[in-house]
Parts: structure tokens; sequence; C-alpha cells
């Protein structure tokens, strides 16, 4: 139930910040961002590049709603024990919608929720050599998957078009799995920094 | 009239998602036991299946980790059993009354590894336990079948499953263990695999190994070798079933694992 709920959230949410406004091109930006998650269970890092179109932006400019696209690259180093070799990498390409709040007089500092979803692909290749008892097996396994999730970013504007920001991403694709996590499933959190360049 | 329609289905969805509900069967209950071997206090959490019988002799499920699978499971079994699928069988769950991560790694694993802080690599005397103190006893209160003793385990739980399916003299003749922990102390769970394969011939026992996609490849990697050895082995009553959960991470296996298994080893 819960997962529902949630998922139907996401795209009320998707729905409302696209569609609600009349749309009003204005300064359309593309981000750089760089990402980690540190587990117990492996740390991820990352890429996102994002693009950014505004569709509305309040009259007293200090709100403002866009649309976009986005592509993640992830990789995961699977050397968690001796003999083991390999890499997981995620690939997730998706749309955007995002709200922008800026503060300030001077409306430099801005918060930015994003929401997003799209397809994702991930692929294991690994090697195991464990000498002792003579096995030396290749493995590799690979999954698509619909991907969506939020991220939240604070950034500052430092010139006329370039802003820095500090994000937090929620992953949300394994809500919608076909196995529930029984005991001790990772949130799925990460964190990072991002360069956006606004252009005319 | 578009409104009306979609707030229709947005009511059906939130409507349509209620869970389905089986009537629950059975009985359960908690004792607490104390073991000479290991000198602990277990928990032992026990469900009996509905109309349970002394007339009748019933397979008994071992399930390691107890703490965190008897619940979840013991529905998942009778719902099993009320569909008709498997037997009417008792479930044992073993648990602990403190300090459950650290005590399963104490009893779950061997031999000893000195680069954990924690105790660890005593699942030889576990073995004790269960096998001279553990199914003596549940032998005594209950009516069961002793061939059909089933070991059930998940991560650190699935490597003690087939730390006893390696025993020569194990009590117990079906096994599933889950995503396990092959891993441990460089993977010497294949020396006692080794071990076993000069020392038997045959290997009369029903198995069933599985393991999530999205697990890491240290757990995937020794699991997918471990079932090409012992198939490699080509003994002639062993009756092995593996599973490979496509987009299942480490913690979405166990009851999906313990499930299937349940059914592979008691219907085989």
């Amino acid at each position: 139930m819960k997962k529902l709920q949630l998922i139907l959230i996401l795209f009320i949410g998707i729905g409302e910040t696209v569609f609600s406004q009349d749309a009003t091109p204005f300064q359309q930006e593309i981000q750089a961002n760089y990402l980690m998650e540190l587990s117990a269970n492996g740390n991820r890092y990352g890429i996102q590049l994002e693009y950014n179109k505004p569709v509305f932006h309040s009259e007293n400019k200090l709100y403002r709603l866009s649309i976009g696209g986005m592509n993640e690259l992830f990789v995961k180093d699977e050397r968690d024990i001796e003999g083991i070799t390999g890499n997981t990498v995620s690939n997730v390409l998706g749309f955007t919608a995002s709200n922008s709040l800026f503060l300030l007089k001077s409306n430099k500092l801005f918060l930015t929720n994003t929401l997003y979803g799209g397809w994702g692909y991930r692929r294991t290749k690994a090697n195991y050599i464990n000498g002792q008892f003579g096995i030396n097996r290749d493995y590799e396994s690979s999954l698509s998957y619909i991907a969506f999730g939020a991220y939240w970013k604070l950034g500052y504007q430092i010139k006329d078009r370039i802003s820095l920001q500090a994000i937090g991403k929620t992953d949300f694709s394994r809500l919608i799995d076909r196995y529930e996590p029984t005991i001790f499933e990772r949130p799925g959190f990460m964190f990072g920094v991002g360069i956006i360049y606004s252009m005319k | 009239m578009k409104k009306t329609a979609l707030l229709f289905c947005v009511v059906f969805a939130f409507v349509s998602c209620k869970k389905y509900e089986f009537e629950f069967q059975g009985s359960s209950s908690e004792t607490s036991f104390y073991s000479q071997t290991v000198d602990d206090d277990f928990n032992l959490y026990t469900y009996l299946p509905p109309d349970y019988s002394t007339n009748t002799k019933y397979p008994i499920i071992f399930l390691l980790d107890g703490n965190w699978y008897f619940e979840g499971f013991t529905k998942e079994l009778n719902d099993l059993v009320q569909r008709g699928i498997i037997e009417p069988s008792i479930l044992i769950g073993i648990g602990y009354q403190e300090n459950v991560g650290e005590k399963r790694f104490r009893d779950y694993t061997f031999p000893q590894n000195l680069e954990y802080d924690i105790d660890n690599g005593q699942a030889d005397e576990f073995q004790v336990f269960l096998k001279d103190e553990l199914i003596p006893y549940v032998a005594s209160e209950y009516s069961t079948d002793s061939t059909k003793y089933v070991l059930m385990g998940h991560s650190l739980g699935g490597l003690n499953t087939l730390y006893n399916m390696m025993q020569v003299n194990s009590p117990f003749s079906r096994y599933v263990a889950v995503s396990s922990s092959i891993w441990w102390n460089n993977a010497y769970l294949f020396e006692l695999e080794e071990r076993l394969s000069n020392n038997v011939i045959d290997l009369p026992i029903h198995a069933y190994i599985a393991v999530g996609s999205e697990e890491p490849p240290s757990m995937t990697i020794p699991n997918e070798e471990l079932i090409e050895r012992l198939n490699s082995r080509n003994y002639n009553s062993l009756r092995l079933t593996s599973e490979f959960f496509m987009g299942a991470s480490h913690s979405q296996v166990p009851m999906i694992g313990f499930k299937n298994g349940i059914q592979s080893v008691l219907n085989q």
C-alpha cells in the first residue's frame, strides 16, 4: 500500500509540476554533478548530467518550475573480498521535473527539488580467483529497470552564469521491485556536489 | 468529467491495492532453551500446524536466525500448508535472547577468523548443540518424521546450513541455503566440500541453493561455484535445486528463497 501511495504522489507531483502552469521560456541550464554513496555494502561513485528548461517563473522571481532530461552513470567497485575483481556499472536515462525556490535578497541562494523517472540499466562483470581451492570463475549479470527518485539541491550563484550546489539523492526504484526487503535494506542515499551553467 | 474519471482511478488504485490476507491457522509459541555445549540460552520459536496430532509424524523445519525470520516465514508456511502445496510441518525458529548480530557470527561460522574482533568460528559447537541437544528435545516434545529434518538459513545462516550439509554425520537430510556467505574465511567451505567428496560415495540429501542477481559477486560467484562442484560429483542420490533470483538484493532473497526452497526439498 505504501508503495502505491508513494508512486502516486510521485506522478501527481510530476504532473502538477509539468502541466499546472503555462510555459514561459526562460534561462535554460545544464548541470554536471558528482555523487557518491558510502555504504557497508560497497561505495558507488558517479556523475550526473542534467539539462533543464524553465517552464514557469513567478513574477517576483522567487519560484521556478522546469523540466528536462538527465543521464546518470555510476560505478561500484566489487573488490570486497580477496580474490574478487570487477565492478558494477549503472546507467540511467530519464526525464526530470524540478521546482526551485530562490532565497536571500539577491536571489543567489536557491533550493531545488527534482523528481526524475526513466530507464535504468545495470551490469556487473567480475572474476573470482581463489588459488587455495582452484577457483577461477568469471561472472556477469545485467538488469534493466524503471528508475525513479528525487534530488535535493542547495545552490549558490557565484557568477552570472555559474552556480555551485550541494546535492542529496534518493533512489526509489526498489519500491517497485517484485521482492520486498526482509531485513537491513540500505536506503540508497547519495550525496555530492555539482556545477550549473545557465544559458541564454 | 475528466476530473471525476481521474478521481475514480486514484480511489480505485488505493482500494484495489489492499493486500490479500489469509486466515492464520495453527499455533505458535516461544520458549527458552539452554545449551550446555554452547553455554548460552537460545530462544526457540515454535509453530505447530493446524490440527496437530501425535498420531501423525511431521517434517521439522529448523530455521536459523529465528529472531528475524520466524514470524514472516510462519505466514508463508501457513499459506503453503493451507493451499496443500506442502504437507503440514512443524517450524522451529532458532533465535537468541540478546546480541543477535554478534552471536550468529559466533555460531554460524567456521573456522575462526581472527580478523574479526567478535567471537566467531564456533559452528562445530553449534552443530553439536543441534544434533545432540535440540533435535532430541524437539523429537521428545513433538511427533516428528526423522527422515524429514530440514535445516534452513540465509546469509551466515546459509553458510551454517551448508556447513552442516558437509558433515558426514549430519542429522539433517534436507537443506535450504539462501544467499549463503560462502566467502567466509577465504571460502573455507570448499575445503569441507572436498573432504566430504573424499569420504562419501553418495550424498542422499535434498538441497536447495539460491542467490539474488543484485548481490555482490562475493556472494553470487562462490554460490555458483558450489552448485557446479556439487553437480560435478555425480552423487546418485543428491537432489539439488538451485535458483537465481533476477533483480533481488541480499535482503530481498530470504523469504522467496525459503518459500521456494521448502517446497523444493519437501516435495522432491
